[in-house]
């Protein structure tokens, strides 16, 4: 369960929810995704989101990005209400402070590698270029690759690239190793950790595999549309030490 | 150009088949516009110019015995330009066949000059002479179905008296592009045409 003691006190809030809940209507039926909801990513930090299917985290990582708004509670960007933006206001949010990363990667197909990352930086702020970003996740070699050309490790370290070339405040990543075996996962993973700790961006990983957990400094434990349990590592595990 | 442009025209280039067939489909479309737009105008630029040239009425009006003097008050009604007057009536003609009789609409037209309003366009032969009684023009549609010709001779029971008519013309007018015979609805060229003779001959018809 919650144990505040364990909250970790000195970097500040970048995302915070309180009383977040969701309510997905079918025809009649009511489907609560979210029930009071209270979680913080704090500056720097790389939080795992565990939980079965079903449990929520989805919803959760989609109402932090400003995919979705809630049904009721606040959603918290730097001491504002992201519930009370507009579409517009949320459009420019996922824009320039939001790094999305997904399962199946979502690359566009008739886009080289260099080119996807391209749709971002040319309409971010201050973003990074391309090879800039294709550098860091370890794909100089393979700039002009369509998605087609390359295995899915490398779909999703392009993925990355495309999230981070804008400079996000905030990485949101949903299940970003599903799609993988192991050895591929690990080496998706050890790009996300890098880039957490080099570039210092908040980041937030949705897996269900619990061997993840120790990589993040804060991991949230999510069930049925609520937190279980938050706890924190003192120490961050190798990837090579992660057993899938 | 944007990663968006560079998109477009890969997945363009990639449906490259389609867009052609599209184009095409397009194309011809407005070709096809185009082609019927032009012929439509053509047709209706030639209609104007066919009532032009024959200076075809606007109204009609029958009348029953009415003195030649009735002209003259027609004409000076505001807004009539010309006036024409004419003798018209059925007359049953006579081609020694069975069944229905063949009717003609027998219209006067001036022995001198042409008829101020309706004129004959003459495709074949020539206009009626002065002076003669028994020259006739006939309408195109009912010359060509019934094989006649300039030079052929035509008998007509006209007030109940056969008379011979000799043909010296054959001619269309703007008024009898559809002739239509007394009680149908579609053109019966064997058996209904129109005849254009004297005026002094009809008259006392």
């Amino acid at each position: 369960m919650y144990e505040p003691a364990l909250q970790h006190q000195s970097a500040p809030t970048v995302l915070s929810t309180r009383d977040l809940c969701k309510v997905y209507k079918m025809g009649e039926m009511e489907v609560q995704a979210l029930r009071n909801v209270d979680v913080d990513l704090k500056e720097g930090e790389l939080t795992v989101l565990l939980g079965a299917s079903g449990s929520g985290k989805s919803t959760l990582l989609n109402i932090l990005g400003g995919l979705d708004v809630p049904s009721s509670g606040t959603v918290s960007y730097l001491n504002t209400n992201l519930a009370e933006f507009t579409n517009h206001q949320l459009t420019d949010y996922r824009r320039l402070h939001v790094g999305f990363v997904f399962q199946f990667y979502n690359l566009i197909s008739s886009l080289t590698a260099r080119e996807n990352v391209a749709l971002v930086s040319e309409i971010a702020a201050n973003p990074m270029t391309p090879e800039e970003a294709l550098e860091l996740v370890g794909l100089t070699n393979r700039l002009d690759h369509f998605p087609a050309q390359l295995s899915g490790g490398e779909q999703q370290r392009v993925a990355i690239a495309r999230a981070v070339a804008k400079r996000p405040q905030v990485l949101l990543c949903d299940e970003p190793t599903g799609a993988l075996d192991s050895k591929t996962g690990k080496l998706v993973l050890s790009v996300i950790n890098e880039i957490n700790q080099t570039l210092g961006t908040t980041t937030a990983i949705i897996t269900h595999n619990a061997a993840i957990a120790g990589l993040g400094d804060a991991v949230i434990h999510m069930s049925s549309g609520q937190i279980a349990e938050k706890t924190r590592n003192a120490v961050r595990s190798d990837i090579e030490s992660i057993e899938w | 150009m944007t990663a968006l442009n560079r998109k477009l025209l890969r997945e363009i280039w990639h449906l490259k088949g389609q867009m052609i067939s599209i184009a095409l489909v397009v194309a011809t479309g407005i070709m096809s516009v185009i082609t019927m737009r032009g012929s439509y105008e053509t047709l209706v630029e030639a209609q104007q110019s066919y009532y032009r040239d024959t200076r075809f009425a606007d109204i009609w009006i029958s009348l029953v015995r009415a003195p030649e003097a009735m002209r003259e008050n027609l004409e000076s009604i505001p807004g009539v330009e010309t006036a024409d007057t004419r003798v018209t009536f059925l007359a049953t003609l006579d081609f020694d066949e069975p069944g229905v009789p063949a009717l003609g609409r027998f219209v006067s037209i001036p022995e001198t000059g042409r008829p101020g309003l309706n004129n004959l366009l003459i495709s074949r032969g020539r206009y009626i002479a002065a002076g003669v009684s028994d020259e006739v023009i006939l309408s195109e549609n009912f010359a060509e179905a019934r094989a006649l010709n300039p030079g052929d001779e035509l008998h007509a029971i006209i007030n109940g008296r056969a008379r011979a008519l000799r043909i010296v013309g054959i001619a269309t007018s703007p008024e009898h592009t559809y002739a239509v015979p007394p009680g149908s609805l579609y053109p019966e060229d064997r058996r209904y045409g129109v005849m254009w003779m004297n005026r002094e001959v009809l008259g006392p018809a």
